[in-house]
């Protein structure tokens, strides 16, 4: 048996309750929660009966919980946590690469630049920074800016701190020490900064996708 | 009801399966699906069924479709090119499982 479009509403007011407004999951889990409502209905249960059953069954994935991969501070609901897991992972594994790396080879390997190029090369990679710093702050106010939320949005918000990265060798300005040796922690601090750019990047263009697919549908 | 924790590392392969047999499918079609198949003995919670399916669908496995369905929108899954021929090589590696498990608790099994 079909639902009415007023107990439609009942259900989506309880998702909006919960703050469970998230476009990529809340047609699907929308959809799930109402067929479930629906075969109970069938078995001759009441509305009011079959959707605090369904709701029930549901408590547990809408309750607020955090990752190791995010940390403490962030937390949403199990099911969106558990998508923006998976989805993040990999890159998770990208930007601690792009962190360490560098410390451990140039901590391990001494390499040393003619003086005359110092000054050349600080500028470049100061530029490159200001340039990758530039684009993650506008990443970051589009996606403050727009509200509208996604899971990829939950996971740049996760990213936003990252930005300290780029900040700090842009504050520091220099990126050698006096003998002409690269300095490792700036070097693995800058490296880190542009893993946060490609990442924020990479689901700001998913989220823009997902507002794309799921709004106009 | 059997021991849930065996069927986990096969999640994604009971979905791929499904929808090779099913062409599309939608999330709550897959459980009822699962549990009509499996006569009640496994049945896959939803917390553990959106995951594999965005992964998968993240994996370039699957493609989604929204339609309006009665008074809501409905999620499609279905499987895409590279989704075919994963599910063929999960199914293998499958049998393959299952073959060896058999050997191990069948002693019998194996000597012949």
């Amino acid at each position: 048996m079909e639902i009415t479009t007023q107990q439609l509403h009942e259900i989506e007011n309880y998702l909006a309750k919960i703050k469970f407004d998230f476009v990529d999951l809340n047609a699907e889990i929308l959809d799930h929660i109402t067929s479930g409502i629906e075969s109970l209905l069938d078995k001759d249960y009441s509305f009011e009966n079959a959707f605090a059953l369904v709701k029930l069954r549901w408590e547990t994935h809408f309750k607020d919980t955090s990752s190791f991969f995010f940390g403490l501070m962030y937390s949403d609901s199990k099911i969106v946590v558990k998508k923006a897991v998976k989805m993040f992972k990999p890159f998770y594994f990208l930007y601690l690469t792009a962190y360490i790396l560098p410390m451990i080879i140039f901590t391990n390997i001494s390499i040393v630049f003619p003086k005359n190029t110092i000054d050349f090369l600080n500028g470049f990679l100061n530029s490159i920074s200001a340039v990758f710093f530039c684009y993650l702050i506008y990443i970051i106010l589009k996606v403050i800016k727009a509200k509208v939320k996604t899971t990829y949005r939950f996971i740049l918000k996760t990213q936003y701190l990252g930005v300290i990265f780029l900040i700090l060798p842009l504050l520091m300005g220099n990126y050698f020490n006096d003998d002409g040796s690269l300095i490792p922690f700036l070097i693995s601090f800058q490296s880190g900064g542009f893993a946060v750019t490609y990442i924020c990047h990479h689901f700001y263009k998913k989220h823009l996708e997902a507002i794309k697919k799921y709004k106009i549908s | 009801m059997g021991n849930q924790k065996l069927y986990k590392g096969s999640l994604q392969t009971i979905i791929l399966k499904l929808l090779e047999t099913n062409d599309k499918m939608y999330g709550y079609e897959i459980t009822q699906k699962v549990k009509e198949l499996t006569k009640g003995e496994l049945k896959i919670t939803e917390g553990a069924l959106y995951p594999a399916l965005h992964k998968l669908e993240a994996d370039g496995l699957l493609d989604v479709e929204v339609a309006k369905v009665g008074n809501r929108l409905r999620k499609y899954y279905k499987l895409t090119e590279s989704g075919t021929k994963e599910t063929a090589n999960k199914l293998d590696e499958m049998q393959e499982f299952l073959k060896t498990m058999q050997q191990l608790v069948n002693p019998k099994f194996s000597l012949e």
